[in-house]
């Protein structure tokens, strides 16, 4: 750990104003996750009907199909993402597991 | 004068020109003057390359132990690699410029230019020792973080790039024998690599590629090495290693079946390991892997669209993952950690940083307007069209998976998700300035109008794939629109999934994979056997002893001089009767004759 340069780094105990909230302040807005979700709801709803006015050319005739990519995203997706709470129960240990000896660190 | 230097200059490979900075890099002590030094020498390689001589044709040569070595020969396909090197060696000086690490800045140049170097050699000889420098030097960027772990991990990675190493020159030294001569031109003649029926040594080439390109069950190195760098360490070694093993497989195996599933089966599996893996740099190292397998398996459909994919991936790959390893980097050098259990909120007072990470994150999932859509489009594309439905569904599966690991994650877990309560100060200058000039090119090579792409497709080996690609197919509505279906559900799930709580919280921990079968099993079995022999081996050392000792004072009494054999008239009367025997069979060997 010999280059980092963490002496600035302090725990926040009251609120204050960042640089960074002139960007991304509207994020931790606590309707934002909500805005976010209608957005993106919105916009998928929009090229889901764009499927059906444009013509695709495919050479995979699977794809063919209305709506393929949007469907094998969301569920390619979903599928990942679920997976992890089984493989996380078969695959994880805790973090001194291969260097007990040396106890924990930082840096992986 | 002018006119000396620039013929110097295009016949000198300009990795050494980035190996001559590294070791100047060393010597030179004072900040400003080293500065100058490692942004230069990348700066003046990139002249040199812009200046080079004849395409296909050495322009440096040497003769050595009968061996002609060809140290400069410019392809097609090595002005791509080796361009994308120049600029990540460069981007990467910058990056560096706050540390006072004579040392890593030294190791960090020499191992670019020995990956450069290694990109516009000529014969296999020339490839073998930069191979190993390359090895050799990057070692230093882990052990430099100075942990315990770092240093086991960086002798693992040593012993296994070496490794590789070896079976290049195993390769190597089968090709010697099959074509008396390890230059490229002898045998890769028109563009057509090695075959693994036909060329014996062509299986050794294949494995020590595999091993640096981070083949599925050879690839535990990288995840295990990357992460426990030190924050610039991690930035300079995500650009070259694996990348040189994309191009030495373009170069040698184009077209080999066998890649397009070790390709493919690198793009998926890395997926779910990157879910549940809570350090982000190595969330970082698996996306690594599957991106590589876009690249592999490119190389493996082996068309001149699909080699173009190849080649753009690898330029933009280069880019925008050293992007997204800046960005962490940054975070780790301000926070001390990047492990998304203790991140979060970081926005606040690193705003420019997440930009940054963003604009990475956007180009590596291939959004439409960055680079990685111009690039993985082709090679999915070539897939396309060649109707490999099941590798087809495997990279676009692979492609989502990109989304979350890379494009969702990283950033969200960093930059936004819980608040931290962390408030450190915004990165250094240079690390802002180093992620800008990425952020850059990730923008400028994808976003249409600006040229970027035009020029990225311009440099790739097959010049006219490329620009009826452009003209025609990359831009179109349909392609756009499936691309943006693919993403933007894909980001629908994320947010249904964790609105509704189903999407794994981070936690500390770590996430076994293959390298388990070596570093448990494997290690604590070699040590049962060290300390077994510990125990067994002195006295089973004096028991064999004792009977060698018996056996031989056995037969010196029995066969010496003084020997029971040589004592009394038995011995002597045995020595006449020989004799006398021998020489009647040879009285009579003598009168039968030949016949």
């Amino acid at each position: 750990m010999s280059e980092t340069s963490t002496d600035e780094l302090t725990p926040d105990t009251k609120p204050a104003k960042y640089s960074g909230d002139r960007y991304f302040g509207w994020t931790s807005h606590p309707k934002a996750g909500l805005i976010i979700f209608i957005f993106v709801g919105v916009l998928s709803l929009g090229l889901a009907v764009a499927d059906f006015f444009v013509h695709r050319h495919e050479y995979i005739h699977i794809a063919e199909f209305k709506m393929f990519y949007a469907l094998y995203g969301f569920i390619a997706f979903g599928g990942v993402v679920l997976s992890g709470w089984p493989l996380r129960k078969l695959l994880g240990r805790p973090e001194n597991y291969y260097e007990p000896e040396e106890g924990e660190s930082d840096n992986g | 004068m002018g006119e000396g230097l620039m013929s110097l200059l295009a016949h000198t490979n300009p990795g050494f020109i980035v190996i001559l900075a590294g070791m100047l890099a060393y010597v030179v002590r004072p900040s400003l003057p080293r500065a100058i030094i490692t942004i230069g020498g990348p700066l003046l390689g990139l002249a040199a390359l812009v200046l080079h001589g004849a395409i296909s044709e050495p322009l440096a040569t040497l003769r050595m132990l009968d061996l002609t070595l060809v140290l400069y020969q410019v392809e097609r396909a090595s002005i791509v690699f080796g361009l994308a090197f120049l600029i990540a060696a460069t981007v990467n000086s910058i990056y560096a410029l706050h540390q006072k690490d004579p040392l890593q800045d030294s190791m960090a140049l020499i191992y670019a230019g020995a990956a450069i170097a290694a990109t516009f050699a000529g014969d296999l000889m020339t490839v073998f020792i930069f191979w190993e420098l390359t090895a050799i030097s990057s070692v230093f960027l882990i052990l430099k973080s100075g942990t315990p772990e770092a240093y086991k991990a960086s002798m693992r990675y040593l012993g296994i790039q070496i490794f590789s190493g070896v079976l290049l020159l195993m390769g190597s030294a089968f090709i010697m024998g099959e074509f008396g001569t390890l230059e490229f031109d002898a045998f890769l003649s028109d563009g057509e690599g090695l075959s693994l029926s036909d060329d014996p040594g062509a299986i050794f080439l294949l494995v020590a590629l595999g091993i640096k390109a981070a083949f599925p069950l050879m690839h535990n190195w990288l995840q295990d090495s990357y992460p426990k760098a030190t924050p610039t360490g991690a930035v300079v070694l995500s650009a070259f290693t694996t990348k040189l093993a994309v191009y030495a497989l373009l170069r040698f195996f184009p077209g080999e079946d066998a890649l397009i599933w070790i390709g493919a089966i690198m793009t998926v599996f890395p997926v779910f390991f990157a879910v549940i893996e809570n350090d982000l740099r190595k969330v970082l190292a698996y996306s690594l892997n599957n991106q590589v397998g876009f690249m592999v398996c490119a190389i493996g459909i082996g068309t001149p669209l699909a080699l173009n994919g190849a080649a753009a991936h690898a330029f933009c790959h280069i880019i925008y993952k050293g992007l997204l390893f800046m960005s962490m980097g940054a975070v780790m050098y301000r926070t001390g950690t990047t492990k998304a259990t203790e991140l979060g909120g970081l926005y606040r007072t690193m705003p420019f940083t997440a930009i940054f990470c963003i604009i990475g994150a956007a180009s590596i999932s291939a959004f439409p307007l960055f680079s990685g859509f111009v690039a993985k489009s082709l090679t999915m594309s070539a897939v396309g069209h060649e109707h490999m439905t099941v590798i087809w569904m495997m990279l676009l599966f692979a492609s989502a998976g990109v989304l979350e690991h890379s494009g969702i994650k990283i950033p969200f877990f960093a930059f936004f998700a819980h608040d931290s309560g962390k408030r450190p100060k915004e990165a250094p200058f240079n690390m802002l300035l180093a992620m800008g000039i990425a952020a850059f090119f990730c923008v400028w090579l994808g976003f249409p109008f600006l040229g970027g792409t035009e020029f990225l497709y311009g440099l790739l080996p097959y010049q006219e794939e490329a620009s009826a690609y452009l003209d025609q197919s990359l831009w179109t509505t349909d392609h756009v629109l499936t691309q943006m279906q693919l993403l933007v559900f894909a980001a629908l799930a994320f947010i249904v999934l964790n609105r509704v709580k189903l999407y794994p919280p981070e936690k500390r921990g770590v996430v076994l994979d293959f390298d388990w079968v070596y570093r448990r099993p494997l290690y604590y079995g070699l040590v049962w056997v060290g300390d077994v022999w510990a125990k067994v081996g002195p006295a089973m050392t004096g028991a064999a002893q004792r009977l060698s000792r018996k056996v031989y004072d056995r037969i010196e009494a029995t066969f010496s001089p003084q020997g029971e054999l040589s004592r009394g008239p038995l011995s002597a009367g045995m020595a006449i009767w020989t004799s006398i025997v021998l020489a009647v069979v040879m009285v009579l060997a003598l009168i039968a004759g030949p016949n």
